[in-house]
């Protein structure tokens, strides 16, 4: 039987329902996605550095797309809602933080030059970078990290496209960023990890890949096909996945 | 019950698929791994557990829709059961072995969601103190010389819900809500805490009678803390209503949901959960009593009782109505 744990869902789910339904009893053998409560806050941590990767690469994408309104609101997302959350973890954790280069970046977005721009996102990321390297992930935290990415992407492509509709073109690109980097979370642990764990990042890669199909440009179209539904499914599909790493 | 546990083994052994099932659950207990361990022994499904609370499974079922890869919802309470099914979670599904092993009234008719567990809802009052003078129903409860004398949980709960969801059944809503005025005027303090907290204040001497669910007394019976079993010994325990339609149960129960990937399995997976031995595994995990077979465990020293046989369907349909019952009774 494979379980995942309630301690992977910290955060993620709902609140529980009624008080009296259960009793939280995590029993030796069951297995989590993540094991500790430092790995939870790690998990936060590279979530809030998945996120701003994310702005930052459908910025960047929309920004080479000759679309610079949408990247300019795009590039300056991490540095006015992200960042400052963040802060204290970065501290905590020893970085001296990224958030000269997240300026420098918006400031080239806003300006219009292509090179400048090339080479800012190029040095952001990269600060990013080594940012994320301050956290060796296990293998159940970066599977964390991937699920709680694309549950973002469903939240931010609900809002995005409401019956087809894309009422918030915004959000719709953001949900794309998100998947993007769990899927190349997916792809470096891939890389990284012995046989057995490494075909499961592999197998969630596939799924993850399979979601193209959602955004078929950055910039909506009058109609969209699809539903955030494809990427809750997918995050439940990852949350299974995750069940067998360490086996 | 010996003749089912052959024929599912039996089942089981001809149907072995290597497959899995994926079953979304609101309980956490430890036997429930035993339980799911020995399904996939006898069939050779695996079962990949997510487990979350009941509400936030059921939204992410609906998020989920068609791509969700739950075959199974495993929850507690027919209301949130009923709720769920109108929410157009769960599939109808036929089995002969859940119509056979399961009560009719303890299950959805058009076969959605079926009670895997039961619990009763009874009264419980200090034992030094005695039981009140003429209490031996629910609707004894709103009587005037129980004035200040009774502690209640919130409104909101969902079993206190279920419960004038049945008295609104029996009845009618005008004779339910005026019985959720008279225990509102009979309250000792405002409503707090939960069916434990209703457990402690009676023991306490706080207030002299209250209700609660079964499983909460057992768990108390069962603990490992001393101090847990001295406040189950200063309770009574009075089932409600055994002289006309017996004490109110509500369940835990499951359904194969509605774009079960693994449909045949989850089917298969609910049928094993009716066996003998799981449903003692089941029952056990929170103290419950099983829907086919004796009771075991702590509870099982509380006694036989009558039950209330009213469909357990009723109990999601009246919520509404029981929710603007308590809302004007003031029964916050």
């Amino acid at each position: 039987m494979r379980r995942l744990g309630r301690a992977a869902i910290l955060g993620v789910l709902a609140a529980a329902g009624g008080c009296g339904e259960a009793v939280v009893q995590k029993p030796p053998s069951a297995r989590s996605v993540a094991e500790s409560a430092a790995e939870l806050d790690d998990a936060d941590y590279l979530l809030q550095l998945g996120l701003m990767r994310g702005h930052l690469l459908v910025g960047n994408a929309l920004f080479e797309l000759g679309e610079h309104d949408a990247a300019r609101m795009h590039s300056k997302h991490p540095a006015d809602e992200l960042y400052a959350a963040l802060a204290p973890s970065l501290a905590a954790r020893g970085s001296a933080g990224f958030a000269a280069e997240l300026d420098a970046h918006a400031a080239s977005v806003a300006a219009g030059d292509e090179a400048a721009v090339a080479q800012a996102y190029a040095t952001v990321v990269e600060a990013i970078d080594r940012t994320e390297k301050i956290v060796e992930p296990s293998p159940r935290l970066a599977a964390q990290v991937i699920l709680l990415l694309l549950r973002e992407a469903a939240r931010e492509y609900a809002v995005g496209i409401v019956a087809g509709k894309p009422e918030n073109p915004h959000e719709y690109q953001d949900a794309y960023g998100f998947a993007r980097v769990a899927l190349d979370w997916s792809r470096r642990s891939a890389l990284r990890l012995g046989a057995g764990d490494r075909r499961i990042f592999e197998r969630m890669a596939d799924k993850l890949e399979a979601l193209d199909i959602m955004w078929p440009s950055l910039m909506p179209p009058r109609h969209v096909e699809q539903s955030a539904a494809r990427l809750y499914g997918t995050a439940a599909d990852m949350e299974i996945l995750a069940l067998d790493l360490g086996r | 019950m010996r003749g089912f546990a052959l024929t599912f083994l039996l089942a089981a052994a001809t149907g072995v698929s290597g497959d899995e099932v994926n079953v979304y659950s609101a309980r956490h207990y430890d036997t429930d791994l035993a339980l799911y361990e020995r399904f996939t022994e006898l069939t050779g499904v695996r079962v990949n557990l997510i487990e979350g609370g009941s509400d936030g499974l059921i939204e992410r079922i609906l998020n989920e829709a068609e791509f969700s890869p739950a075959d199974v919802l495993i929850t507690v309470d027919a209301g949130r059961l009923w709720r769920a099914h109108q929410q157009g979670v769960f599939q109808a599904v036929e089995s002969d072995i859940l119509e056979q092993r399961i009560p009719a009234h303890l299950r959805d008719r058009s076969g959605h969601w079926f009670g895997l567990s039961k619990r009763a809802r009874v009264i419980v009052y200090n034992r030094s103190a005695g039981l009140p003078e003429e209490v031996s129903r629910y609707e004894d409860l709103a009587e005037p010389r129980l004035r200040g004398k009774v502690c209640m949980r919130s409104s909101g709960n969902i079993y206190n819900l279920s419960l004038l969801g049945s008295l609104i059944e029996h009845n009618g809503a005008a004779a339910a809500a005026a019985w959720a005025k008279g225990v509102v005027a009979n309250f000792q303090r405002r409503p707090q805490g939960n069916d434990t907290a209703q457990l402690r204040a009676v023991a306490a001497g706080e207030c002299d009678v209250s209700i609660a669910n079964t499983y909460y007394i057992g768990r108390l019976l069962g603990s490992k803390d001393a101090a847990d079993r001295a406040v189950a010994e200063r309770l009574g325990v009075l089932f409600p209503n055994q002289d006309d339609r017996g004490a109110h149960v509500n369940i835990s129960g499951a359904g194969v949901v509605r774009h079960a990937p693994h449909r045949d399995d989850a089917i298969r997976f609910l049928e094993y959960l009716t066996s003998d031995f799981a449903q003692r595994l089941f029952a056990e995990g929170n103290n419950e009593y099983p829907v086919a077979g004796g009771s075991t465990g702590p509870i099982a020293g509380l006694g036989d009782f009558k039950e209330d046989s009213v469909d357990a369907s009723v109990l999601g349909a009246n919520q509404a109505a029981a929710v603007m019952a308590f809302d004007r009774a003031g029964w916050r």
